[in-house]
């Protein structure tokens, strides 16, 4: 996880840096048009079960809170490898991943309760299959999060982790937020209002 | 321009410490109104701008401080504010593209529409003002949706067991092609299916039991119309069975003693 | 640090087969990008030969309905993902680096995988023929047509599964030159002195980071409708099918400028340069082309027009169509001020570059009349719109990439193709391709239908048909003339020289074919037209390729370190291969493709982790 030979940009900015971001830009439109297709469908389906029938405010607000404070974690463990405290980073970077898994867990369980007592699969309905796909994918994305965070624990004991690697921390703390902000929207959009909208 | 990821303006622990707590404040909000119109009604209708309003602040903050946009090279920004931008434009544009078509259906299938309303026809085949045409009961007429959405103009139709009971059917569509086939109770999907064969016979097949009557695949404009005698007394369905209409297109047909 | 990165030893060496599997050289990349799209051109020129051959007289009987939708399928999917868009790719691998003076792009492993996802990708989209039965759908694959029960087999996983690998490769590749782009331009060269090739490889990497996620959700929606009984374009379950079309043509209309803008850009480099004089009204040709990148956002309903979605999405979409021809049409004139008063020469890559002009204003005024939607509703689905679109990519794409082949040829080999050979090769192919394709406009008015596998011989479509077959054999003979110009020129070719064209850019100030690390010293750059500028600025010319002879003398790559072959990308690549062969075979209830797909899933997982461990380059010996 070099920097390659190039030590010098035209803007000042590493090219990874840049790329992380280019991508997120990308990512915008994936997601974008997940909501899109979920929206577009939002009441077309033709039989039951509603979005109002299955989804558990109270629970999915907690897990969207457990979201969030990864996030919050995820910077303390930024700011303490620019500090070059390994040792805190390691504490804060390994809360972070915990906290990602403790929300696939919640979405694990929530995906079986739907499936065994509400009655709703991706085959169900309109519904079923929009919101199993675009919160799936999110929940595709966080797994693959937890995995790169879990890696950068392991690296730092390579010692290769020096603050001026921070970088690398850096650009896996922009995936991470960006997945907690795509969470953002969906539980606004899927949640409260498909919920309150009914 | 610097690497300005290592300027002195980066935010602190106890920055990020206080935007983790916002965040947490706001969700608990949100939290909170949704069962606000529980106890005050009245509220409802701003509820769901308050939602789109929290959770952009939450997009904001957790974008600006903890991806340090507010503290990065522009450059970010543009990048991501441009893809954010481009993905929301297209979701209103494509939402907007639906609902031309969805809004119109909502008007149409209201109930001051211009179609005759089946009751009140019945009512008047018993009434003596129909003169024009004495052997023949007054039409009962009924259309599909001026837009290309599958549905008729009315849910519901009435009329006398035994009587004789006309329909015209008008096709106010743009591009559709509709027929209207009245058929036994709970069978519509059934006799659609049974259609699909039947390509040349209007979609529909003719040695179908469950088909009492039916008026002819038309094209947008035309209308046609049947005579026919009303069946026993019960409920009875009506489906346009032009394949992948049935679902939406279809409505009840009751026939009174 | 070691060269081991656990098991393999990482390869060293630069030359023979493994030195071209295992390379992150752009110009080798490049290459490769180039002769494999090129295969594929000539694959989707087969493939169109049968289809007119079939057509030549009414009721022939050369191969069956089925076969024949087919045909056309993969032909628009071959010629579209498989040589337009890559050998738009092989430019900006060979010349992007070289023309804004860097010594790679960004991440060279990176390149290395868009390459080889692109080669499996687009194995993964053709083995369909061999594999029981292509797509044949059309290449937009319109649901309900595409979905479960409408269309059974597997054709349809092998567009699916083919088009998402290829967007990997299309993604990572645009990030790869956003990033080169912006980040590894010579001292000096400020946004505005990039060349327009330059240019227009930004506008179109960005349409391809955009477009390609929306089509991929319509793609993700599809194969879980077909192989998981999902509902998105599910009728009965109160779907809309109208929604693929809208997913697919978000897609398909920056795609359309994907297609065409990189060949703009290599017409804005050649003009100038066999013209002996700067690009006519450089701000403006930059700026329409940024425009048209926005504006392709903004019309993909007009593929649309006779859906029904009503009056007023109609006339939007007409009038953004409508408008769009604005900036396209400032490019034409200044192209055309551009050789106005020039000292020409019409070199066989300036002959393609005036030929694409030409036709792409046939072209590109056919596309004013779809846009009218009245108009439209007539034109939709009739020979009209084919010929409208074989002028815009074949004219239109086509003549450019051969245009930049002649012109970049010499930079990549060394070699010189040869010019005799060459012009006769425009003129047969300039005159094949207008006999080929005029005629279809008629048999578009004449409401000859496209798609059709034949047709009856009163219809009054018999003339007009066999000409447009005996155009595509004259096509297929200027092909074959280029064939030999190229292998021969390869051989016998005449030396090029560093500078053979009297070029305006940074490419042509370095030998032919450039070193590895393509510049001794990263040039300064004090204007537009830096080369040019360098040559000439201060009064004197430098001769001919002589520019940097001296410069790598003493340097030979000394202290100039360049990224290390890698064997990581090839790996990670062939993993997302195999994964797209487990989902094409997955059959509903059984987990033999389910467990193909994830192996596959974690080869690439491998090959990511050991890519991301291994330096990108290893440190020099001395």
């Amino acid at each position: 996880m070099e920097h390659g030979p190039e030590h010098e940009t035209t803007t000042g900015i590493d090219h990874r840096k840049m790329l992380i971001w280019v991508f997120l830009g990308s990512e915008c439109m994936f997601f974008g048009s997940l909501i899109a297709t979920y929206l577009i469908y939002y009441g077309e389906s033709v039989s039951g079960p509603t979005p109002a029938d299955v989804l558990d405010i109270p629970t999915t607000t907690v897990s969207t809170f457990v979201l969030l404070m990864s996030s919050f974690s995820m910077v303390m463990a930024y700011s303490n490898i620019r500090k070059g405290n390994v040792r805190n980073f390691r504490v804060w970077i390994m809360c972070t991943a915990i906290l990602g898994a403790t929300f696939l867990g919640f979405q694990f369980f929530e995906f079986r309760e739907f499936a065994i007592h509400g009655h709703l699969t991706p085959r169900t309905n309109l519904f079923g299959s929009t919101f199993f796909t675009l919160t799936g994918f999110h929940g595709a994305h966080v797994t693959v999060g937890v995995v790169w965070l879990i890696s950068l624990f392991g690296y730092s004991f390579k010692g290769d982790l020096t603050p001026q690697e921070g970088l690398s921390v850096d650009i896996a703390a922009l995936y991470w937020h960006f997945v907690d902000i795509v969470w953002i929207v969906i539980f606004t959009a899927v949640y409260l209002i498909g919920v309150f909208g009914k | 321009m610097q690497s300005s990821a290592h300027a002195s303006g980066h935010p602190t622990p106890a920055t990020y410490a206080k935007i983790a707590s916002i965040l947490a404040v706001i969700t608990a909000i949100e939290f909170g109104i949704f069962y606000v119109p529980d106890y005050a009604p009245g509220l409802k209708s701003v509820i769901v701008p308050a939602f789109i309003l929290l959770s952009a602040v939450k997009f904001a903050l957790v974008g600006m401080f903890y991806m340090h946009l507010k503290f990065d090279s522009r450059l970010f920004s543009g990048f991501f504010v441009g893809g954010l931008l481009l993905a929301t434009t297209v979701i209103i544009a494509l939402m907007a593209l639906f609902a031309i078509v969805s809004g119109e259906r909502i008007i149409v299938a209201a109930p001051d529409d211009t179609t005759v309303d089946a009751d009140t026809t019945t009512d008047t085949t018993t009434g003596a003002d129909t003169t024009d045409t004495p052997m023949a009961a007054p039409t009962h007429e009924i259309g599909s949706a001026s837009s290309d959405e599958f549905v008729f103009t009315a849910d519901t139709m009435t009329a006398a067991a035994g009587s004789e009971v006309t329909v015209k059917f008008t096709n106010n569509a743009v591009t559709q092609q509709h027929n209207w086939v009245l058929v036994q109770d709970g069978t519509k999907d059934d006799v659609a299916t049974g259609g699909l064969a039947f390509s040349t016979d209007n979609w529909v097949n003719p040695d179908d039991p469950n088909v009492i009557a039916s008026v002819n695949l038309i094209s947008p404009g035309e209308s046609a119309q049947i005579t026919f005698t009303a069946p026993e007394a019960g409920t009875y369905q009506f489906v346009c069975t032009y394949p992948g209409h049935n679902p939406t297109m279809h409505g009840t047909f009751e026939v009174t003693p | 640090m070691a060269t081991t990165t656990g098991v393999l030893q990482r390869p060293t060496s630069t030359t023979g087969l493994w030195g071209w599997i295992t390379t992150v050289d752009h110009k080798k990349i490049g290459a490769l990008y180039g002769v494999t799209a090129f295969i594929f051109f000539l694959i989707g020129g087969v493939e169109a030969t049968v289809m007119r051959l079939q057509l030549h007289r009414p009721e022939f009987d050369l191969v069956s309905p089925e076969v024949f939708s087919q045909l056309f399928t993969m032909h628009a999917l071959t010629m579209i993902f498989l040589a337009v868009m890559p050998l738009s790719a092989a430019f900006f691998n060979l010349v992007v680096p070289l023309m804004i003076g860097a010594r790679d792009v960004a991440f060279p492993r990176l390149n290395a995988f868009s390459y080889w996802v692109f080669l499996f990708g687009a194995i993964l989209l053709q083995s369909g023929w061999l594999l029981g039965g292509s797509p044949n759908a059309g290449w937009f694959a319109y649901a309900p047509l595409t979905g479960p029960g409408a269309n059974p087999g597997n054709g349809m996983e092998f567009y699916l599964l083919g088009l998402a690998v290829l967007g990997v490769s299309s993604v990572a590749a645009a990030l790869n030159f956003i990033v080169t782009i912006i980040n590894m331009r010579a001292p000096g060269m400020t946004l505005m002195r990039m060349p327009v090739f330059i240019w227009m490889t930004l506008v179109t990497s960005f349409l391809l980071i955009t477009a390609f996620p929306v089509i991929t959700v319509g793609l993700i929606e599809l194969y879980f409708d077909r192989e998981f009984g999902m509902n998105f374009f599910n009728v009965n379950a109160g779907a809309d099918v109208v929604l693929w079309q809208h997913l697919f043509w978000v897609f398909g209309h920056p795609e359309v400028y994907i297609l065409i803008l990189p060949a703009m850009g290599i017409v804005s480099e050649v003009l100038p340069t066999f013209s002996r004089k700067p690009l006519f009204g450089y701000p403006i040709i930059v700026l329409s082309g940024i425009t048209i990148g926005f504006m392709g956002w903004a019309v993909w309903s007009h593929h649309m027009f006779t859906v029904g979605l009503g009056p007023v999405a109609n006339s939007v979409f007409a009038i953004t169509t409508m408008a769009i021809a604005i900036p396209t049409g400032i490019k034409i004139f200044n192209w055309i001020g551009t050789m106005w008063g020039g000292s020409i020469r019409l070199s066989t890559s300036m002959l393609y570059a005036v030929g694409f002009i030409f036709v792409f204003i046939v072209g590109g005024l056919s596309g004013v009349m779809h846009s009218i939607a009245p108009s439209d509703a007539q034109q939709q689905d009739t020979y009209f719109i084919v010929a409208h679109i074989h002028y815009v990519l074949f004219g239109g794409s086509i003549f450019a990439v051969f245009s930049g082949i002649y012109y970049w040829f010499p930079k990549a080999t060394g070699k010189l193709l040869n010019e005799g050979i060459g012009k006769l090769n425009f003129w047969v192919t300039f005159i094949g391709f207008n006999v080929a394709f005029f005629p279809m406009h008629f048999l578009g008015m004449d409401g000859m239908p496209r798609r059709q596998p034949t047709y009856e011989s009163n219809m009054g479509w018999d003339l007009w048909n066999m000409v447009a077959t005996g155009g595509t054999l004259i096509i297929v003979l200027g092909v074959l003339i280029f064939l030999h110009n190229f292998f021969w020129s390869l051989r016998k070719g005449e030396r090029a020289g560093a500078d053979p064209w009297d070029g305006r850019t940074l490419e042509w100030s370095i030998a032919s074919p450039p070193p590895e690390y393509n510049f001794a010293t990263i040039p300064t750059v004090h204007g537009r037209d830096a080369f040019w500028d360098q040559k000439y600025a201060n009064g004197h010319a430098v001769p001919q390729g002589a520019s940097d002879d001296e410069e790598h003398e003493d340097d030979e790559g000394h202290g100039i370190h360049m990224p290390s072959p890698s064997y990581w990308p090839l790996v990670a690549a062939v993993g997302l291969a195999v994964a797209g062969y487990g989902m094409v075979f997955h059959e509903p209830g059984q987990v033999a493709g389910a467990i193909v797909a994830i192996v596959g899933a974690a080869i690439t997982m491998v090959g990511v982790y050991a890519w991301a461990m291994e330096p990108a380059s290893e440190p020099s010996e001395h």
